[in-house]
């Protein structure tokens, strides 16, 4: 008897003291911190220059600026350069910086700085080297091609006479990112120019510097008190490393973050009645597309590769499976930029597509593979494709990996018939994506460049000359009717076909304003936030 | 042999073959399996379980500071589980076929029967999302990262120990949901256990001679009965917490807790090697080790069992 009643007042005291310890930390979020729910997954490093990875460069963006910006820039951040000028051979750039920058340090902002910073990508042989080995900057000649010609002045000379647009599309991306170059020869190791260091610092002009990144749990930025730009109202921003969907739109929906990012559709279907959130939406520069093996020999065949295309009805599926997360889309370059392609190359039409599968030799139909990764929103895409595929006699097979196995497949070309991958834009230039869909100059196995159409075998000599052309075409005009040209080419070919482009849906909480993600999916702009 | 190159895993998609290979050079991918488990065993005997490609610092450094917030869980949640599945046991097996009996037996069934996910997944609903009693899956508040105390890496020890209150109570409201979780599914066994034990000691003669000597029924079980079973006890406690240990997967992925299990799953799915085998070693070892402080325990506290 004694002891039950112990026992139960035990379990009534545990119950208060939870209760006690219940009430006191069911608190929201303070009012100078914005706290964002985000996927930092595939995150490895910080360090300008030697990561493209999307997350990385988003929270980067507020910790760094560029030496100049995109005129397609939508997040009212400017560059370091207030102008620059060209030579008539186009042989020369340059950059006049603005005054009175500092970095978070309190070090000015100098044209050493902004040399050193591009020398340095050029050398370190990581990620971004390739933007500046584009520019025709190596390692060899970064020193002589990148010089600091007055205190706020930067000369870029460049090897061959390469488009203006191109030139200047390039360093508005995070290839750019104007570091401290005091501060990171500090923390330089055996010649890796600061790279380490960086990977976990930050040395930078941007509204923010980066207090502390634990991985996997948050990243955490702090005001720049020396940031020249718009005032701030924000103290520090901390973004919460959330993987699951579900729980950054619970922890949004609940007021315990203010922003929650990458919610698919159902998730941004069940906010939408929430009086408390707004939901932002925004193109983004990022595209889904779908591979064909040419190892496969129906898929060698164009009227085949056009019958596929013609059985996969886009804006249906953007409208119901993907609602709000992914539009249609048919052209390489994403709507939202300069030179993207508007109009469909291709309408569901199940009829043409039976009659060119005819032709092609394929009368009752033919079986194809598709290879989908599970994440979201491959496997809703896919599972649409098939269906819309039978009606044209295509019996698609399914094949569903993890992502990373899906990829590792895509990269060893060992996958049977098609895949469906993504693409993000890295530099704000139709090239970036050319670069990554079409140019394939070695199809070997051995090939040192191994992009989306080496992985499906693709070479179309045509298409890679009409590209070459375009990159040194110095007329705007004349670029981007090229541009679109080779849009309609590439998809009217069929073999890397464009399929949806993602739309930015954040879910952002009533009180909270000034948020600004742009197209470009590094524009992430922290610094003009309101929090009311 | 594995599905995923963990080398395309680390930089993404748009890598060049340049980097793919320094970061596969890097990690000696390309080394023949045997020689990479040669290579990974010299590492081990010198104490180095190797970088982490998430963190990019060593696993050994990583694992120090998370496996404390483990530890905080299965501690609490063992000595939750011990607590309340001892007394319970003792009290099913002293009123057997009782009511009370088959209410326990019932509860520490389904302490068994069902999956950890689902009841992490259920308590979280129910208490964070429905009641909003419950503070969000973490382990501290976003308002308190500042004032995070490293000394232990025990928050709660740490917090009260310097006498930051708001912190300890930030840390006791985050904890409070996931321990609870622990504590039932260590009750099981346990209950069941004690129970089992005290059922067999109950029908020993000594017993019987010392209800007719004229003890109390309170006197028989816990001064008589209970001590009898104290050395097997031992045993399953430690086999539950290193269960427990094993239930930290998925409870602290659902959580967000910063614990090992935590750890483990983020690097299976970042096709970190290393940081997977260096926490599966650790969890290994403290399986091995709570094993064997149990056996040396119960030799203190049983004479009989140590050797002559």
């Amino acid at each position: 008897m004694m002891y039950r009643r112990n026992l139960v007042l035990s379990i009534l005291l545990w119950i208060v003291v939870a209760g006690t310890a219940f009430a006191g930390d069911v608190g929201r979020t303070p009012r100078d911190t914005l706290i964002v729910a985000s996927d930092l997954n595939p995150i490895r490093n910080l360090s300008p220059g030697a990561t493209y990875v999307r997350n990385a460069l988003m929270q980067m963006n507020n910790l760094y600026d560029r030496l100049i910006v995109s005129p397609e820039e939508q997040c009212n951040r400017r560059g370091i350069a207030e102008s620059y000028r060209i030579s008539d051979d186009g042989m020369e750039y340059v950059f006049k910086l603005r005054g009175g920058l500092r970095f978070h340090s309190g070090n000015p902002v100098q044209a050493d700085d902004v040399a050193f910073s591009l020398r340095r990508v050029a050398k370190m042989g990581r990620a971004m080297t390739r933007f500046t080995t584009a520019l025709g900057l190596t390692a060899d000649n970064a020193d002589s091609n990148v010089i600091a010609t007055g205190p706020l002045e930067v000369t870029l000379l460049l090897t061959e006479p390469l488009a203006p647009d191109f030139v200047l599309n390039v360093l508005a991306s995070p290839v750019s990112f104007v570091v401290d170059r005091e501060t990171v020869m500090k923390h330089e190791r055996d010649g890796d120019l600061g790279y380490q260091w960086l990977s976990r610092n930050s040395a930078g002009s941007g509204p923010f510097y980066l207090k502390e990144w634990e991985p996997r749990q948050w990243l955490i930025m702090d005001a720049n008190e020396y940031y020249a730009g718009i005032t701030r109202a924000l103290d520090r921003v901390i973004v919460r490393d959330v993987q699951e969907p579900t729980l950054r739109r619970l922890l949004v929906s609940k007021g315990d973050v203010d922003i929650a990012t990458d919610l698919s559709a159902d998730q941004l279907a069940a906010l939408k009645d929430d009086r408390a959130i707004t939901i932002s939406s925004r193109p983004a520069a990022r595209l889904i597309y779908l591979a064909m093996n040419q190892a496969n020999p129906a898929l060698r065949i164009p009227q085949v590769r056009r019958a596929i295309n013609l059985l996969i009805d886009r804006r249906r599926i953007a409208d119901t499976m993907l609602s709000g997360t992914y539009r249609a889309h048919q052209g390489f370059w994403p709507n939202g930029l300069w030179a993207a392609l508007e109009e469909p190359v291709y309408e569901f039409d199940p009829e043409r597509a039976r009659q060119l599968l005819a032709e092609a030799g394929f009368p009752s139909g033919l079986d194809m593979q598709l290879d989908v990764s599970t994440l979201y929103p491959y496997p809703q895409i896919a599972q649409s494709m098939q269906a819309m595929l039978a009606t044209g006699e295509v019996d698609l097979e399914l094949v569903f990996s993890d992502d990373a196995q899906n990829l590792t497949k895509m990269m060893n070309r060992r996958y049977a018939g098609l895949i469906m991958r993504s693409f993000n834009v890295l530099y704000p230039d139709p090239h970036d994506a050319v670069e990554w869909l079409l140019m394939n100059n070695d199809n070997e196995d051995t090939a040192s460049v191994r992009n989306a159409a080496w992985r499906a075998r693709y070479v179309n000599e045509a298409l890679m000359g009409q590209a070459m052309k375009a990159l040194h075409t110095r007329d705007a005009d004349r670029r981007r009717t090229l541009y679109l040209d080779l849009q309609r080419a590439l998809q009217s070919d069929g073999a890397i076909s464009i399929l949806f482009q993602q739309i930015h849906g954040v879910a952002v909480r009533k009180g909270v304003s000034g948020y600004c993600q742009g197209t470009l999916l590094d524009q992430l702009n922290y610094g003009s936030v309101v929090k009311h | 042999m594995l599905p995923t190159d963990p080398a395309l895993a680390i930089l993404g998609d748009q890598a060049t073959v340049a980097e793919l290979q320094r970061v596969r050079d890097e990690l000696r991918l390309d080394a023949p399996i045997p020689v990479q488990f040669w290579m990974y065993l010299k590492q081990l005997a010198s104490g180095d379980l190797g970088t982490s490609t998430v963190t990019a610092r060593p696993v050994l450094h990583d694992i120090a500071e998370r496996f404390p917030a483990t530890v905080e869980l299965a501690a609490l949640g063992a000595l939750l589980g011990i607590a309340a599945g001892v007394p319970l046991g003792v009290l099913a097996a002293a009123r057997r076929g009782k009511w009370i009996d088959q209410v326990i037996r019932i509860v520490s069934v389904m302490g068994f029967s069902v999956p950890k996910f689902w009841l992490a997944l259920m308590a979280l609903f129910v208490f964070y999302v429905l009641l909003d009693v419950a503070p969000p899956p973490g382990r501290i508040g976003l308002a308190y990262v500042d004032r995070i105390p490293h000394r232990t890496g025990l928050l709660l020890l740490d917090s009260a120990f310097l006498g930051d209150w708001e912190v300890f109570r930030s840390a006791l409201a985050h904890a409070i949901t996931p321990v609870l979780i622990f504590a039932f599914i260590s009750m099981a066994p346990i209950t069941r256990m004690t129970r089992s034990f005290m059922i067999e000691q109950l029908q020993e003669e000594y017993i019987v001679t010392a209800r007719v000597k004229g003890l109390s029924e309170r006197q028989v079980v816990w001064k008589h009965a209970f001590p009898a079973i104290l050395v097997p006890l031992f045993n399953v406690c430690a086999l539950t917490v290193g269960v427990m240990l094993e239930g930290s997967v998925l409870i602290e992925s659902i959580f967000a807790w910063p614990g090992l299990g935590k750890y483990l799953v983020d690097s299976l799915f970042a096709a970190d090697l290393n940081g997977v085998l260096g926490a599966t070693l650790v969890i290994g070892i403290v399986f091995i080790s709570l094993n064997l402080a149990a056996d040396l325990l119960g030799r203190l506290v049983d004479p009989r069992t140590r050797p002559r």
